[in-house]
């Protein structure tokens, strides 16, 4: 008996179970050790790097590129300075700081997205799928990938390269790269990219294909530093043989029951409805008032809290050329009065121009584009775009404009001729300007289109002087178009986690 | 404490107060250090400013600059430490006095030291012509001729430097409570079969505060005990005094 009793001691003495076998993860919810597995899990991860790409298309979208450029202003709020509206007007009036809430979320915003690609790219690295499927998934990973860094570069120049995932304080606090590492980096990205993605089929749904990531490339090609036009051309020509076409009329490309169509190289997805898929800008865009319905469409709908923003400018207005089909696609006028304590309540919608205008004492240009029928308030259906069919023959014209005007009109009138516009009988950059001014409005590509081209500075400034007048209120330091200015400036609370940043000169 | 020592919270100009940093307790509060208002062009013209600022504006003290010394320049970097919310005693007292059949019984508590914020200056000085505001607003200053107090600045838009925390928000909470004070009678009784005990009391719970602290009460904190609030009176429901009426009968 006592033998027996000291063999069971000795063994229980000596064998232990492993330590991982009382490391269980938790039953109810993915975290990494459990997730990464198998290639559902990795299209899961897909979708999110997906999915970040709705926060850009936002309010720190719009503001960043649209409302810092002469296509809108918006509509002074008197009755509500809260700061997240004074920032809005803050980047519109070129007086942001490092504080100013919207650039700093185009900040964290590409970085979340940067992060889930550089994560789901570790994980994948050595899994034993076949390799179609790994070339699938690393071809959509890595545009996304050189998309945020490309959103990035132009947004604040020198930025932390991050491509593997941040395990701890150790590889989280990087310097600031110079701008052409991460050209360096993004040409790597969108090169592979283009390798594995394949073609668009028709009808598409919604995933990047190699049209996509051409025309990042070609973009790309086209903003930095060094640029490389006759690259980007050759991009160029190669989307225009997936076939693509332009939509037959400007309506038809932003309809929310034709997404994803044969003019769409690529845009950002969403669903209007319960699961927290939808849009929601064109609250933003309506001028604010309490009985929204006639704008909207939906019963007791308001926009007093969210609405006034990214107004269309009378410069721009004036910018369309008679005729011209896309004016009453992009722009409406919103028509009513005003009670005494400056509540508005539009009643009538009407084009711009239209004579019945002057039966109205107050009235509001607002963004058409996007405004389409929808069954819920704040919830929308509608799509935003990134990349179009007629970006790449405006691309390509302004590529082939110092070599072969010949060709560069004939794409531009394409695009005119879509417009119901004559067809011009010479081309100048200026009008290749203007033509992607109008095509392109309200599509956040405005005030990166005006660095790129170099004239943000001069067209800026003239534009502020014109604009004060307009607005007597508008303080004196508003719209001093520097250099500095071109860049917004690294999110203060970066600057002081990470004491290896240096903050953009000017702020 | 945390990755290069980083501070935790206080980042911010509107908002976000307390800060947890090392060598100092927790939850001190940060803001700027305020210095009055630009009341002559001369005035404007030597003393340092922020981007916003022009004759007539606020003046926060130029503390520092990137470099840890003043650079003339009104910034993020002249935020510093302005208060600490932690009081340096808290103290109780308990008095139980009894004559005949009356019982009074006060309980004082209070606090020495410590500051609070009045978190409600946020709204009842923002001159951006948006709210009501204190009285003292009427005393802004307009222009050189009629400067008014020197503490309120003018009404121009895009001066927002006004509306951040600073130093002209910090109180000191020292107060005294009269916690509770019960005044009881026990009434005499025969003796019988039906009641052994009758006693009435009077209580008032809160009954007073004295405190030099201008808001309405040196108690409150925004977060209860949590201390990200501490110390700050943000429209935070004020103590209430309690007045209750009772009497005890045994049987």
């Amino acid at each position: 008996m006592k033998k027996i009793l000291y063999f069971m001691v000795t063994v229980l003495l000596t064998v232990s179970c492993a330590d991982s076998f009382l490391d269980i993860p938790p039953q109810h919810y993915s975290n990494e050790s459990k997730f990464y597995q198998t290639q559902e899990h990795f299209e899961q991860a897909l979708n999110g790097v997906y999915q970040n790409l709705r926060g850009l298309c936002g309010i720190p979208g719009f503001v960043v590129g649209e409302m810092r450029s002469d296509n809108t202003h918006y509509i002074f709020n008197k009755t509500d300075r809260g700061a997240q509206f004074r920032y809005r007007e803050e980047v519109a009036d070129f007086i942001n700081d490092d504080q100013n809430e919207w650039s700093n979320e185009v900040y964290y915003i590409s970085y979340i997205g940067i992060s889930r690609a550089n994560t789901l790219l570790y994980h994948l690295e050595g899994k034993d799928f076949p390799e179609a499927f790994k070339q699938k998934i690393t071809g959509q990973t890595k545009f996304l990938r050189a998309y945020y860094y490309f959103t990035l570069v132009r947004t604040f120049g020198d930025v932390p390269l991050h491509t593997t995932p941040v395990t701890g304080p150790e590889n989280a606090f990087l310097k600031r790269s110079p701008v052409k590492d991460v050209y360096a980096l993004i040409l790597e990205d969108v090169k592979e990219a283009i390798d594995y993605l394949k073609v668009p089929q028709f009808p598409q749904d919604g995933r990047a294909t190699e049209g996509s990531a051409r025309m990042l490339l070609a973009k790309v090609l086209m903003t930095m530093p060094e640029r490389d036009y006759a690259g980007a051309i050759t991009q160029l020509r190669e989307i225009m043989k997936m076939g693509y076409k332009l939509e037959d009329r400007y309506s038809d490309v932003f309809e929310p029951s034709n997404k994803n169509n044969r003019e769409s190289l690529f845009e950002v997805q969403y669903q209007q409805g319960e699961q927290g898929q939808q849009s929601d800008w064109l609250y933003h865009f309506l001028p604010r008032t309490s009985s929204a319905e006639i704008m909207t469409g939906v019963p007791e709908s308001t926009t007093r809290n969210t609405g006034g923003w990214n107004t269309p400018t009378q410069d721009l207005i004036d910018a369309y050329e008679p005729g011209d089909e896309r004016l009453p696609v992009s722009i409406a006028m919103a028509a009513g009065k005003k009670d005494d304590n400056e509540d508005f309540t539009p009643t009538a919608i009407l084009p711009v121009g239209d004579s019945r205008l002057d039966n109205y004492p107050v009235k509001y240009p607002f963004i058409n584009k996007y405004r389409h029928p929808h069954a819920k308030v704040f919830n929308t259906d509608d799509n935003w775009p990134i990349y179009r069919y007629s970006d790449v023959l405006l691309s390509l014209a302004e590529c082939l404009l110092p070599d072969d005007s010949g060709e560069a009109l004939t794409l531009v009138n394409q695009v005119r001729h879509r417009a119901g516009l004559d067809p011009l009988d010479t081309i100048t950059e200026e009008a290749i300007a203007h033509e992607r001014r109008i095509e392109f409005a309200f599509e956040n590509q405005r005030w990166y289109d005006l660095v790129r081209t170099g004239k943000a500075i001069d067209v800026m400034t003239r534009y502020g002087q014109k604009t004060k007048l307009l607005y007597p209120d508008l303080l004196e330091r508003t719209y001093q178009v520097t250099q500095e200015k071109l860049l917004f400036a690294i999110p203060y609370r970066e600057m002081q986690i990470n004491n290896l940043l240096e903050q953009n000169k000017g702020y | 404490m945390g990755t290069n020592d980083t501070p935790v919270n206080g980042h911010s100009n509107q908002g976000w107060v307390n800060q947890l940093r090392v060598g100092h307790p927790i939850g001190v509060f940060t803001g700027y250090v305020f210095d009055g208002v630009y009341m002559t062009q001369q005035e404007f013209d030597t003393q340092p400013k922020h981007a916003s600022s022009q004759i007539g504006t606020v003046r926060m003290k130029d503390v520092s600059g990137p470099n840890g010394v003043p650079d003339g320049i009104i910034d993020m970097n002249d935020r510093t430490i302005i208060g600490d919310p932690n009081p340096d005693m808290v103290f109780g007292m308990t008095n139980d006095f009894s004559w005949n059949n009356f019982d009074l019984s006060i309980l004082l508590t209070g606090q020495i030291g410590g500051d609070i914020i009045n978190g409600n200056n946020e709204y009842t000085e923002n001159i951006d012509g948006c709210f009501n505001v204190l009285r003292s607003v009427a005393d802004r200053w307009r222009s050189p001729e009629n400067p008014g107090n020197g503490l309120v600045p003018r009404t121009d838009t895009g001066t927002e430097l006004y509306r951040y925390t600073h130093t002209g928000w910090v109180y000191d909470a020292t107060y005294l409570s009269i916690r509770n004070i019960t005044l009881g009678y026990t009434v005499p009784l025969k003796s019988n079969n039906y009641i052994s005990s009758l006693r009435v009391y009077l209580t008032a719970q809160n009954l007073k505060t004295f405190s030099k602290y201008p808001g309405m009460n040196p108690e409150v904190s925004e977060n209860g005990l949590g201390w990200n609030g501490l110390g700050i009176d943000k429209t935070t429901y004020p103590v209430p005094r309690i007045f209750s009426i009772g009497c005890s009968i045994k049987f």
